[in-house]
């Protein structure tokens, strides 16, 4: 599988919320479940006070332990306990790229027969290598879309242009707020321009082509956009968009579902709120098209040794986490990111954020779980800082990205 | 029971309960050990160095323990074919078809040590192999960047140390003060160093920059820009290790007598003739082993690097140990220990010979083991 | 060049009197520079550069020493004192071009967060026993380890000398996978005493080389005389060499100290659970990819330096006169 095409059919509908339990399960023996999750604080209190909530009703007594890492922390430290043969958790929430690995290390379980795949009919082909699902989706999203403080910026821009007009009005008005800064360095802030241009990570055959005119535009356009339109910061990394937005210092960025819940956090957010924060999607390019944000989601994995009783738990807990509709609306509400399966969907006059949110969804592409992939994010990435301190040409970065990668792939 | 940040009586009580027996059961296990060890060496093998072997057993075992022994298993590693989709062969838990016919051997450990240097393709040389992904990241670019950077650092921290050294060894008002003041970087824990230099040499919010704009200069793009950005890097490390030098420098100063000045003095030297004749000669033996420390410390020091920049931009900052790091455990990783183990053993073997080689031409550690 | 060989016990060379009275002509040119840089920040807008230039600049002319080491004082005291000026910025300002130490609307509200929004005391109680008992056992280890070099001339001792320094050579970066797998292997995840051992060991191959350069001063006469007097040899090592040689285990001390209290890499390997992390992890945490606030991360660190500080500057006597790697010949 090379692109798990899903279309989101983002039906706006009320949700009825009835005031329903945990649907009937069987009791399950009381567990100690540890998790590792690379998602931030408030997302993990959530989670934690669903299975709180679960507990309660199907397994009392049992605990979850929450261990927080980054997402690269999180690979190597499985795959390090792995080796060792212990210290494995008993879930894996994470992004989907790392399943590639994890099934190439043999380190997760196939989770077809534990689970019916066919309640999550959105994104579970992001799951899926080699015909088999090795996660189950809490959410849908994980992309990246256009992030605007409403209080700086009135309109939301549609194209590059509108944006580049409206950062220079924000910075004339005020010399100490910059108009725009997304994460300038990083693959997976730089790919959707690519998909803009008409471009994708792999051709008709399956092969790794980083090297073709859409990869040259969209390294032009970037560029263009730093230094002739001088539209962004000198140097600005997550956290320096992040910080300057929460903080009112910058109007626009560019980031993800999973930093919502903060930005309408008016105590970490003191800029922000629900009051001010805006969604859309991606600008268009000046051919027309709105680069496309990978999109897929956060998933459960199993981790191999997780068995008997101790699976009967992980099962019973994720399936109803993820398919019980009171406790996915829960879920994505306490998160502020979009429901993975087709029974519940958001209440747009309720949760206009969450509208927005998936009307960017819409605007991406799937994201596959292959391992190769890591090939390109890392090729890519030195190549696009050299573009980005315009050392490099637009036509140099793509072609070295693509003997980076070649070099990746042949291992 | 009463909760303060995080800490209330309790927890204090449970980790001395921890600690306290924990360190009584090392000292007394200790004790015993080195009791029936110096009875056998004394008695058993009659040597006459009983002593002293039973004094150095406890220091010896620990760095064997958890130096020696992680050395090893990476030598083991290098003899192994382990990569990600190896991965299943050699963990006990993993599941999925083994297709490796064996585990260990001298073919898999030809092969990570020629990927460290070469490409190879078919048996075929095909130049440089790439550490990491850009076209720089090769083994000769990469050891001549770690010389370039173990250079500087060693005779910037070595000048300005001596400098630092010989005003405060002048009779000067408020040494001390100055002596607390210049001694701080050395007292800052590292990472605290690491993320607080890589915020001051942001282009926009750091102090430099703000600094020098402030003077009526350009502001640089320190950490945007190859060069600009090995120059940071470089600078914090100097800044970091001026203190060592100036300490150690001013104890040697300090320790030699004022009667050799005094007769050269008589003789006629002047101040520079004093200086080649006395002060470096009597300080060779303080010198020569604070620059062999040196020199080995900076050929490591991968925190810093790692904290500050990542080794980036474009690779760029990257000396040997931050590529072994970033070989094995960035985001350019792909879990091979193979090669990563066989990359560090070649980095940990070259800092070795480079060691070796100068500790036997400088001769400066005679005095350190021949005494 | 008086400053190469003018050791602070040697009396002044005797200066030939030329007339003139040289410090009182410098120290009058050095105010009139001063002055002028006073004069041109009044004329320039308030622009405090001038002084501070102009102002160096007078005391260079002056006092050049003093204008030296003042100046590299400046060079390793402001980035701390940038530090202490983010920690005591108020909330919104973080992320600030201002470079004044005091900022604007300083506020210690970053100093509360940490200790009631954090478990910054536990971090910080966990990181001292861990470091107190690495330090101590530590300084025992070597004390006896580097007594044995000092005094006996063994087979085997060159090597291990040799020894000692190769430890020193292995990239950090290699070990963190063998001790992953050996901590996960021993069940010694999440414990503080597979965290201590390692850095005992660690800490062990210079702390001998400090002692051993420290014993090598001290004349073997002087146990000898105590061993006539019907010492064993561990009773004048006891009794002599040890009380000698405070400076040198102070100087042992310190080191572990510092090592153990800001070790961050075997540590994170080690250490999984909020529980039990030291300081470096849970400040760490609070600027990782999940959340950034530079704020209550600025006053931990202040936190976190101040004992290393202290301790350092208690023992600076010791420091110059303790560090002693090979003996200047006396």
């Amino acid at each position: 599988m090379k692109y798990g095409k899903f279309m989101f059919l983002m039906v706006v509908a009320l949700l009825a919320l009835g005031v329903g339990s945990v649907m009937a399960q069987d009791a399950v023996a009381p567990q100690a479940l540890v998790i590792w999750s690379n998602d931030g604080d408030a997302n993990n209190v959530v989670l934690q006070e669903q299975f709180a909530k679960w507990a309660e009703a199907v397994s009392p007594g049992s605990t979850l332990e929450i261990v927080q890492k980054e997402t690269e922390v999180e690979r190597t430290d499985l795959q390090a306990a792995a080796l060792a043969g212990s210290g494995l958790p008993d879930m894996v929430l994470g992004p989907n790229d790392p399943i590639g690995v994890y099934v190439d290390s043999g380190i997760v379980q196939p989770l077809d027969e534990l689970f019916d795949i066919s309640q999550y009919p959105f994104n579970i082909g992001a799951a899926q290598v080699g015909g088999e699902t090795f996660g189950v989706p809490t959410n849908a999203g994980n992309h990246l879309m256009l992030m605007v403080n409403k209080s700086l910026v009135p309109t939301v821009p549609d194209t590059w242009e509108e944006l580049v007009a409206a950062a220079k009005a924000v910075t004339e008005a005020n010399p100490e707020v910059q108009g725009f800064a997304y994460n300038l360095n990083e693959t997976f802030w730089f790919l959707p321009f690519v998909h803009g241009f008409g471009g994708s990570v792999y051709d008709a055959d399956g092969n790794m082509v980083l090297d073709s005119q859409p990869w040259v535009d969209a390294f032009q356009f970037v560029q263009d956009l730093k230094f002739k339109d001088q539209a962004v910061p000198e140097e600005c990394d997550y956290n320096c968009a992040n910080d300057l937005f929460k903080a009112g210092s910058v109007a626009m960025i560019i980031n993800g579902d999973w930093a919502i819940g903060e930005y309408l956090d008016t105590e970490k957010s003191p800029a922000l709120g629900p009051d001010n924060l805006v969604l859309a999607p991606w600008p268009k390019l000046p051919n027309g098209e709105r680069p496309k944000p990978f999109t897929a989601g956060k998933f459960i994995s199993i981790p191999v040794g997780v068995e008997g009783e101790k699976l009967a738990a992980v099962q019973s807990f994720v399936t109803w986490l993820t398919t019980d509709p009171d406790a996915v609306t829960a879920y994505a509400l306490g998160t502020s990111r979009l429901p993975a399966i087709a029974a519940v969907t958001v209440d747009a006059a309720a949760n206009p954020i969450l509208a927005e949110s998936a009307a960017a969804l819409t605007t991406g592409v799937g994201m596959p779980a292959d391992a190769s992939l890591r090939c390109m994010w890392d090729s890519v990435k030195p190549n696009l800082e050299g573009v980005m301190s315009n050392s490099m040409t637009p036509a140099d970065a793509a072609a070295e990205s693509q003997i980076a990668a070649d070099d990746c792939l042949a291992g | 029971m009463q909760e303060f940040s995080g800490l209330s009586l309790q927890g204090v009580l449970d980790t001395l309960g921890v600690i306290v027996p924990l360190i009584a059961a090392l000292v007394i296990g200790t004790l015993i050990f080195q009791y029936f060890l110096y009875k056998i060496l004394n008695n058993v093998v009659k040597t006459s160095y009983a002593l002293p072997y039973t004094l150095l057993a406890p220091a010896i075992i620990a760095i064997l323990l958890f130096t020696m022994y992680p050395l090893l298993y990476n030598v083991l590693l290098a003899f192994s074919g382990l990569t990600s989709k190896t991965f299943n062969c050699y963990s006990p838990v993993a599941t999925g078809v083994c297709k490796l016919d064996h585990l260990y051997g001298f073919d898999y450990a030809a092969k990570n040590f020629t990927d460290v240097f070469f490409r190879v393709k078919d048996g075929e040389i095909l130049g440089w192999g790439r550490l990491l992904r850009t076209a720089d990241s090769t083994f000769p670019v990469l050891l001549g960047r770690t010389i370039v950077w173990t250079g500087i650092n060693v005779v910037f921290h070595f000048f300005i140390g001596l400098a630092l050294a010989l005003i405060m060894n002048q009779k000067i008002r408020f040494k001390g003060i100055y002596r607390s003041f210049i001694i701080i970087p050395w007292a800052i824990p590292g990472i605290i160093v690491a993320l607080t230099w890589k915020q001051e040499f942001h282009a926009q919010y750091g102090f430099v920059n703000n600094l020098i704009e402030a003077l009526g200069g350009q502001g640089i793009s320190w950490l945007r820009d190859p060069i600009p950005a090995f120059a940071a890097v470089t600078f914090v490390n100097i800044w970091l290790g001026v203190p060592f030098y100036m300490v150690m420098l001013l104890g040697g100063l300090q320790s030699i007598s004022p009667d050799y000045y005094e007769a050269a003095q008589m003789d006629g030297a002047n101040s520079w003739q004093r200086f080649r004749a006395i002060t470096i000669p009597l300080l060779r033996p303080i010198l020569i082993p604070a620059i062999t420390l040196d020199v080995i410390w900076t050929f490591n020091k991968a925190d810093l690097i790692v904290a500050m920049t990542g080794g980036g931009p474009q690779e760029s900052t990257n000396i040997l140990v931050t590529a072994i790091y970033n070989a094995a455990f960035g985001s350019a990783a792909t879990f091979e220990l193979g090669f990563a183990s066989a990359f560090s053993i070649i980095v940990f073997f070259i800092l070795f010979f480079f060691a070796v080689i100068w500790i036997t031409t400088s001769g400066g550690l005679k005095e350190i083991y021949e005494r | 060049m008086s400053v190469l060989t003018q050791p602070a016990s040697l009396p002044p060379a005797r200066k030939i009197d030329r007339g003139r009275n040289w410090p009182q002509i410098r120290m009058y040119a050095g105010a009139a520079v001063a002055a002028l840089g006073l004069v041109l920040t009044v004329v320039d807008q308030m622009n405090i550069g001038w002084i501070i230039i102009l102002g160096w600049l007078g005391l260079l002319v002056w006092k050049q020493w003093h204008a030296i080491l003042a100046f590299y004082s400046v060079i390793s005291i402001y980035p701390v004192l940038r530090v202490i000026s983010v920690s005591l910025r108020p909330g919104s300002g973080l992320l600030s071009r201002d470079l004044a130490i005091i900022p604007t609307g300083a506020t210690i509200e970053s100093y509360v967060k940490i200790f009631t929004e954090e478990t910054f005391l536990h971090w910080v109680w966990n990181t001292l026993s861990i470091t107190l008992a690495v330090s101590a056992v530590g300084v025992v280890v070597a004390a006896t380890g580097a007594y044995a070099f000092s005094r006996w001339r063994f087979p085997g001792r060159r090597p291990g000398l040799i020894f000692l320094l190769t430890t020193q050579m292995i990239p950090a970066g290699m070990m963190i996978i063998p001790i992953y797998v050996i901590v996960a292997q021993l069940g010694l995840t999440d414990n503080i005493i597979g965290l201590m051992l390692a850095y005992i060991s660690t800490a062990v191959p210079f702390s001998i080389w400090i002692l051993k350069g420290y014993y090598d001063t001290i004349p073997p006469d002087l146990e000898e005389a105590a061993m006539v007097d019907g010492c064993n040899r561990m009773e004048a090592f006891w009794r002599i060499i040890l009380p000698l040689s405070t400076p040198a285990l102070s100087i042992v001390f310190l080191f572990n100290f510092l090592a153990a209290w800001s070790e961050f890499l075997v540590a994170k390997v080690v250490l999984k659970s909020p529980t039990v992390w030291t300081w470096s992890l849970g400040l760490n945490d609070l600027i990782g990819t999940f959340n950034t606030d530079w704020g209550k991360y600025a006053a931990g660190s202040v936190f976190v330096t101040i004992p290393v500080l202290l301790l350092f500057t208690w023992q600076s006597k010791y420091l110059i006169s303790g560090l002693t790697l090979g003996g200047v010949k006396s």
